[in-house]
C-alpha cells in the first residue's frame, strides 16, 4: 500500500484546514473525542501561544504527538503587524463585558488564532472557539466559528457518534471542570433525540 | 484510569445550546459550499472495529487523517479501474 503515500498521488488530497484557540481541543481530549477531530478535519493550525496553555492543563504529551503526525501544525512566524493586531484583539476580548479575566496577556492565544483565520494565505474555512468573549470578537471580524459542542452536533448529523455520546462527552468535559452548563448539555441532547427521531 | 485535563479558562462564559446548534448549521453549511467548490461528493463509510481502530492508527502513523486515507484509496481504485474502461 505504500504506493498510495507518494507525492503524485498527494496532490489530488484535499485539505479541510481549520484553526483551533485552545478550548476545544482541551474539551476533545477530555472527552476522548479527538477521533471526531480527525473525522471531520485534515489539519488544524495553532498559533504558537497556545503551546504553553496544553502543558498548563496537562495535555502538551496529547498534542505533542499530533503535532508530529502533522494534524496540529503551530504557526509561529508571525509578522510586526500581526503581532500589533493581536494585541488590539487581545485587549478587546479584555474589555469584553463577558469577560472575567482582564489581563490582554492573557487572551493573546485566541488573539493570534483570529489573527490565523485573517491572514490573507489562510485556507483555514472556521476556527474552532468556545468563549464568547472571543467569539464576538471573531464575529465582528466575519470569521466563520464553531465551538466544541457544535462540532459534536455535526459529527452526530453526520452518523459519527450517536445523540448518547454527544450527552456523554459534554457531560464529561462538564465534570472535568469545563464550563458547559446542565442546560447546554441537555438541550443539545434532547435537539438531537428530536431530530433524530424525525428521521 | 482515564486522564483528567485541566479545564481552559473555567471562569469564562460559554456558548448556549442554541448558540451550540446554529454553530453546527452555519458550519454544515460551510463545508457543503467547500465540497461544491473542490466538486467533492461526501460518502458515509461504516467500518466495523477494529478496522476504524487500525486505520485510524495506520492514518496518523503516516501523518494522514482516515479521511484523507479513504479518499486516497478510492481515488487510487477510481484511477486504476474505472478510467481505462472509459478511455478504452
Amino acid at each position: 500500500m505504500e504506493y498510495l503515500f507518494n507525492k503524485d498521488t498527494m496532490n489530488h488530497v484535499i485539505s479541510r484546514i481549520v484553526v483551533s484557540n485552545t478550548g476545544p481541543m482541551i474539551s476533545a481530549l477530555q472527552s476522548n473525542c479527538m477521533h471526531i477531530l480527525l473525522q471531520l478535519y485534515d489539519r488544524i493550525y495553532i498559533p504558537v501561544d497556545e503551546i504553553q496553555e496544553y502543558r498548563k492543563h496537562g495535555a502538551d504529551q496529547e498534542i505533542g504527538k499530533l503535532i508530529e503526525s502533522g494534524f496540529i501544525v503551530v504557526h509561529q512566524d508571525f509578522v510586526p503587524e500581526e503581532n500589533e493586531a493581536a494585541k488590539v484583539i487581545a485587549a478587546e476580548i479584555a474589555d469584553h463585558h463577558l469577560t472575567r479575566e482582564k489581563n490582554p496577556e492573557h487572551h493573546l492565544p485566541e488573539a493570534f488564532a483570529i489573527v490565523l483565520m485573517l491572514g490573507k494565505s489562510s485556507q483555514a474555512v472556521e476556527l474552532l472557539i468556545d468563549e464568547l468573549a472571543a467569539r464576538d470578537a471573531a464575529h465582528r471580524r466575519k470569521i466563520p466559528i464553531i465551538g466544541f459542542p457544535g462540532i459534536l452536533v455535526r459529527a452526530c448529523w453526520q452518523r459519527i457518534i450517536e445523540p448518547e455520546d454527544v450527552l456523554l462527552a459534554l457531560t464529561e468535559c462538564q465534570r472535568q471542570g469545563t464550563h458547559y452548563s446542565t442546560k447546554l448539555i441537555n438541550e443539545v441532547y434532547r435537539s438531537l433525540k428530536d431530530s433524530s427521531k424525525r428521521l | 484510569m482515564k486522564k483528567k485535563y485541566e479545564p481552559h479558562e473555567p471562569d469564562e462564559e460559554l456558548l448556549s445550546a442554541a448558540e451550540a446548534i446554529q454553530d453546527a448549521k452555519n458550519s454544515e453549511a460551510r463545508w457543503q459550499r467547500f465540497e461544491k467548490d473542490q466538486r467533492i461528493c461526501r460518502v458515509l463509510v461504516e467500518l466495523p472495529e477494529p478496522a476504524f481502530s487500525k486505520l485510524e492508527k495506520l492514518a496518523l502513523q503516516r501523518k494522514r487523517t482516515v479521511s484523507n486515507l479513504v479518499e486516497e484509496v478510492i481515488t487510487d481504485l477510481v484511477d486504476t479501474f474505472v478510467l481505462p474502461e472509459e478511455k478504452a
